[in-house]
């Protein structure tokens, strides 16, 4: 089962393999747990939405193109959920002290400990910006979708899209405290 | 010199612009050292957010995923049974209505079976040219009854209460019925 290409697993999982269902399970659940935690910034909220996301995916897999890859899909589908999920949570809140625990950053070459403080304030800062914020960043940054397709996953005009994009960006570079730099507008 | 806009410089890293814009777009930054840096600092943020790495998954949802599918998978034995127990419930609830239905409604005056057979034997357009709807005599549901009071009402509660308890089943989630 896995050797077999995600186009068989998918089809083998529409005539109701469960089996084969698991394999794509194994193979794309970190990258779809790190959409939700991105947009969440909680790991254990991240897990519950990472399995509601298989579990919805599995309801529509008879939606799916097959011709087309699974896990550009799939990290859409937790994208989606997630922005469902954050209008009902709790007020938003960025905590990271648990992950910073599991990863001293303060441990080992000081190059890798120079990384690793460097992914950490990328994370937090990610974190502190808005959730639609977020979100614009996550469809575009990590999963690189197009303006345009960006407005049609969120059911929102072109131009808002663009300006949550870019006011995002600006927010990110402030938090990350870059050199300001002179502003031109927009 | 008219320097480019924040919004400018983010199309032109998200390669957004059309040919021309882009084209005139670089052409300003090969002059402008303020609009280059300004750019290298949107394309390292670019960079950071492209090196962020995964964090690692602590469980494996697989078996987990599984095990939720399996509760929607076909039922178990004795949710099947329960479904045979709602049928038999059902059926007697029909036998007890039955007298009830009997009193309350007239009979109806239909003709027999086999004139209407034979005058559909015939031909199909005759029977469609000559078809008439059997008359009907209903009246409203009078309230003599035969049957005593304490029959009736003992009729009622119980074919209310196989009702109730057939179709009380049927409506629990399955998920529930699984679990």
């Amino acid at each position: 089962m896995d050797t077999l290409p995600d186009h068989d697993l998918i089809l083998r999982a529409r005539r109701g393999e469960t089996e084969a269902f698991g394999e794509l399970v194994h193979r794309t659940q970190t990258a779809v747990f790190n959409v939700c935690y991105r947009l969440l910034g909680e790991r254990r909220e991240a897990e519950d939405l990472a399995q509601e996301t298989f579990l919805r995916a599995w309801e529509r897999l008879h939606t799916f193109d097959v011709e087309r890859p699974f896990l550009p899909w799939i990290r859409r589908v937790a994208a989606n959920l997630c922005l469902n999920h954050l209008p009902a949570r709790a007020p938003d809140f960025p905590e990271l002290d648990d992950e910073r625990d599991r990863a001293n950053p303060e441990s080992g070459p000081p190059q890798l400990v120079e990384g690793r403080q460097q992914t950490e304030q990328v994370r937090v800062a990610l974190l502190s910006l808005p959730p639609r914020y977020r979100l614009a960043l996550e469809l575009r940054h990590f999963q690189e979708l197009s303006y345009e397709e960006i407005a049609q996953t969120l059911n929102r005009p072109l131009s808002d899209v663009k300006s949550d994009l870019f006011r995002a960006r600006k927010l990110l570079k402030s938090a990350l405290g870059t050199p300001k730099s002179p502003d031109f507008g927009d | 010199m008219t320097h480019l806009s924040d919004d400018l410089l983010n199309e032109y890293l998200d390669e957004a612009l059309a040919r021309e814009s882009r084209t005139a777009a670089e052409s300003h930054l090969a002059a402008c050292p303020d609009c280059s840096a300004r750019l290298a600092e949107l394309r390292a943020l670019f960079a950071d957010l492209g090196s962020l790495p995964d964090l690692p998954l602590e469980v494996d949802f697989a078996p987990l995923i599984l095990a939720r599918l399996e509760q929607n998978a076909p039922l178990p034995r004795p949710v099947r049974w329960l479904t045979v127990v709602q049928a038999i419930g059902a059926v007697l609830a029909a036998v007890l209505a039955w007298p009830l239905a009997e009193t309350m409604l007239p009979a109806w005056n239909l003709p027999p079976l086999q004139n209407i057979s034979s005058a559909l034997a015939n031909s199909l357009l005759q029977t469609v040219s000559d078809f008439r709807f059997p008359k009907l005599v209903f009246d409203l549901p009078s309230l003599n009854l035969d049957l005593p009071t304490t029959t009736l009402t003992v009729t009622i509660l119980g074919v209310a209460l196989l009702w109730l308890v057939a179709n009380g089943l049927l409506l629990i989630p399955r998920s529930r019925r699984t679990s």
